[in-house]
């Protein structure tokens, strides 16, 4: 037991370092399961509309489910975060207007409205799969018997789909466990970038340590880069997405450029 | 300020970021084809591990695909990117003790890049060994008896006999797993490798189109996987040729 602290804290792990950030970790264990509680069962009820819609739906309608599971099962996770997280606030003045604003502006909800789509996407593939294995001669059963439609798939293909969609729908719950690791990354990104802009020198230095953008001539991008620079003391108070700094940095130099009516008023 | 036409940021040249954007696609496949490369050899590796005689070498396998299919990809990122100089430092320190030399307190620098793979490549090797392990089980049992009966070693029968028929019914497991990696090298940008997500991210900041930057990367990314999509349809072309009239 001993030797073995002694081999673990040699490496670099540390039991006081552990017990002092455990609690630490047991509240992230939190907020990843509750992002998986949230987006799994929301998205496996968005799955079975989209699954008939994609199978049984009219022409239009399948077109829109297979763009849609197309898109969200062939991008990475990360990128539709940040499409989420950050892309929503160009349209914020718009969001808010409607009502829904207070969603994307919270990193976790955006990772939750991410990571359910995401799943939707996927789970209402499993689904389709299993209905399409049924076999015909069960809905030709239920049509004999006089179902409607909904009724066929609520009461014979959904329960034998079900059983048939259970391990591949296991295999996604894991996957989606491992997926929601990815949501810390639209705070720590932020956590990192408002520490290094804290620093105002290093803020410069940044742009030498990217290297190739910062050495090749491209007189075209310096304004903006130092722009973004002179964000710096907001950016340290806090959580800063670029659109909230874009807001107070736009509006400011657009005040020579366009006449004063023009100007949306910053938000404070 | 406001540039004429919000898709004049995506142009090339020093006004817009096409340029930044394609460097970045470079990164991406660079980066995905040499995880690629590693990952099947070591998919491999703990294939042959796991359909290897003995229990040691079998349980070995076994853990390591238990292991890094497990882990989220961007925990096994962070272990590598931010463990691996410790873990080099520890070993250097060790072997410096060892020697009897004075310890430097050094510890080696990993770059973003050769971290980036090794992690893609260590959850690649992991995916692809299972891909590997049932197609391995996918070659009929009367060509191991074949290859004995001519008298092959174990090894040859495998390389020679096995191994070629292997790739023909990996290949559906394989291009799966490809897209997923294809997928996963966008983790890298949060090490700073200026990779397509990167790229976005930093064209995002400058221009404050975040919207037009992500939803470009991500249909970058779905174009990439249509193209993969036809390169592994001409592959399969390839490893299956020859086979519907020897099958019928």
């Amino acid at each position: 037991m001993e030797t073995a602290l002694a081999a673990a804290s040699w490496i670099g792990l540390d039991a006081d370092l552990l017990g002092r950030y455990g609690p630490n970790l047991l509240q992230g264990l939190g907020v990843t399961l509750s992002l998986v509680a949230i987006a799994v069962p929301i998205g496996f009820m968005l799955a079975w509309p989209l699954a008939i819609a994609r199978l049984d739906g009219p022409a239009p309608a399948r077109a829109a489910v297979a763009a849609f599971t197309g898109f969200f099962r062939g991008t990475p996770v990360l990128c539709q975060l940040f499409l989420i997280y950050y892309g929503t606030g160009q349209f914020r003045h718009a969001l808010t207007d409607v009502g829904i604003w207070w969603i994307f502006r919270e990193a976790f909800w955006c990772a939750a409205v991410t990571l359910t789509l995401n799943t939707a996407a996927y789970q209402a593939e499993i689904i389709r799969g299993a209905l399409k294995s049924v076999p015909a001669g069960q809905v030709e059963a239920a049509q004999a018997l006089g179902l409607t439609r909904l009724q066929t798939y609520r009461l014979v293909l959904g329960p034998q789909a079900l059983v048939l969609a259970l391990r591949p729908l296991g295999n996604e719950l894991v996957l989606m466990i491992k997926a929601s690791s990815i949501a810390s990354v639209i705070t720590v990104v932020d956590l990192m970038s408002a520490a290094k802009r804290a620093l105002l020198g290093l803020a410069r230095l940044r742009g030498l340590c990217l290297g190739r953008d910062a050495l090749s001539d491209r007189r075209g991008d310096r304004p903006a880069r130092l722009e973004r620079d002179g964000a710096a003391p907001d950016a340290a108070r806090g959580r800063v997405r670029p659109q909230d700094s874009a807001t107070i940095i736009t509006t400011q130099s657009s005040v020579s450029a366009q006449p004063a009516t023009s100007v949306a008023s910053p938000t404070p | 300020m406001t540039p004429p036409s919000p898709l004049a940021a995506l142009s090339f040249g020093p006004g817009g970021w096409g340029d930044e954007l394609l460097a970045g696609v470079g990164v991406t496949v660079g980066l995905a084809l040499t995880s690629l490369v590693i990952g099947l050899a070591i998919g491999l590796g703990v294939a042959a591990l796991k359909n290897a005689r003995g229990a040691a070498p079998r349980a070995l396998g076994e853990a390591y695909t238990t292991v890094f299919r497990g882990l989220p990809e961007l925990l096994t990122l962070f272990l590598v990117y931010y463990g691996a100089p410790r873990l080099a430092g520890a070993a250097l320190g060790l072997a410096e003790s060892l020697l009897g030399l004075e310890p430097s307190g050094q510890t080696p620098a990993v770059s973003a890049f050769w971290a980036g793979t090794t992690a893609l490549a260590l959850v690649f090797g992991a995916y692809a060994s299972e891909t590997f392990s049932g197609a391995i089980r996918g070659v009929p049992d009367g060509q191991r008896e074949a290859a004995e009966a001519l008298g092959f070693s174990r090894a040859q029968g495998f390389r020679l006999v096995i191994l070629p028929q292997v790739w023909r019914l990996a290949l559906p497991g394989l291009s799966a797993n490809w897209l997923t990696l294809l997928k996963d090298t966008s983790l890298v940008s949060v090490i700073a490798l200026p990779d397509l997500m990167r790229q976005s991210y930093l064209a995002s900041l400058s221009t404050k189109q975040p919207f037009l930057f992500y939803l470009t990367a991500c249909l970058i990314y779905l174009a990439l996987a249509g193209l993969s999509a036809l390169v592994v349809a001409r592959i399969e072309a390839r490893t299956s040729r020859g086979l519907a009239t020897a099958g019928r």
